[in-house]
């Protein structure tokens, strides 16, 4: 069974993140950075990184669905 | 003249709001069931009447520009269906959303995207995997969101399009909305209906959002300021 998301560390993630974006100092990398710290909060739930999509756009969204699948085929032709 | 209605009747006569069929059917009298034959109870005279200039279905075009879906027309008009009825769907003809897009193509662990830039686009996720996307009880309070707690993967893709269109309704709602939603997430009575509800102001809105279109009678009794909240938004933002 799964663990319980931690919900305060997400939220401070999230509260971090709106901030950035209103001062408009939200690149993509810190998007990223930002990702992956809910994805490690989220312990294992992580449907919960969706949490960060109203501070992203449709580019970095598509640029992440494009370097996801880059690596999954990169994965492949190893294996 | 006084007007003799009894709590529950007066509380909707005070709201003057219009409910679809389905909301009705999720209402409780407190006395016996089907609210929709019953109204208030045993012996109550009220009556529901038809809201004729409100029975809207959601149209390309209208309430959004375009549409792109891996699913079958029938799925993909099964998830649009959530915006039927909606009393908030004027404001779509006023400010469409852009597109709505119900694809694949998103990163794996998102279930939707709401970009407000360009007229905002909606995107839902069609993949949906049992136990991570879907498949939770709902708990009001504890459940972690309101699409996961449904046992149905277009229920839950319905529940994501209502969730990023209450950001549309947010964005296009400017500060009249924005006041009203700062004081239900100051309000020290609030009660979040979800997990991922009570870590931002806007996905309380979006999570109260849903609750309303999905578990009104829940919602009312489990969160009151949430459901003013709601009441108070549509009411804004047909004043638009």
């Amino acid at each position: 069974m799964k663990q319980e998301p931690n919900w305060d560390r997400i939220g401070e993630i999230a509260q971090e993140a709106k901030s950035l974006k209103h001062a408009g100092r939200l690149d993509y990398a810190t998007f990223r950075r930002m990702l992956a710290e809910v994805e490690a909060a989220s312990n294992g739930n992580r449907q919960h990184v969706n949490i960060l999509s109203s501070y992203a756009n449709i580019d970095w969204v598509n640029r992440l669905y494009r370097e996801e699948q880059d690596a999954r085929k990169k994965k492949r032709s190893v294996a | 003249m006084e007007i003799k209605a009894r709590p529950f009747c007066r509380h909707l006569l005070e709201r003057n709001l219009t409910y679809t069929r389905e909301r009705i059917n999720q209402m409780s009298n407190g006395q016996i069931p089907n609210v929709f034959l019953s109204a208030g109870g045993w012996r109550c005279r009220c009556q529901w009447v038809l809201a004729l200039d409100q029975v809207t279905r959601v149209r390309e075009g209208v309430h959004y520009g375009t549409v792109h879906s891996d699913l079958s027309d029938v799925q993909t008009g099964r998830v649009l269906s959530a915006l039927d009825g909606s009393p908030a769907l004027g404001i779509l003809s006023e400010h469409k959303i852009e597109s709505i897009a119900i694809t694949c193509d998103l990163p794996k662990d998102w279930k939707g995207l709401y970009d407000y830039r360009a007229g905002g686009t909606v995107q839902v996720n069609s993949i949906r995997r049992r136990g991570y996307h879907y498949g939770e009880l709902f708990v009001p309070g504890a459940s972690s969101q309101i699409s996961v707690a449904t046992d149905d993967k277009f229920e839950s893709m319905r529940r994501v399009l209502l969730h990023e269109t209450a950001h549309h309704r947010q964005s296009v709602g400017g500060d009249a909305v924005s006041r009203i939603l700062d004081r239900a997430w100051g309000d020290s009575a609030k009660r979040s209906i979800t997990k991922y509800a009570s870590k931002l102001s806007g996905e309380y809105l979006a999570e109260t959002w849903v609750a309303f279109h999905t578990h009104w009678s829940q919602l009312r009794s489990y969160d009151p300021v949430g459901c003013k909240m709601i009441e108070d938004v549509l009411r804004a933002l047909a004043g638009l």
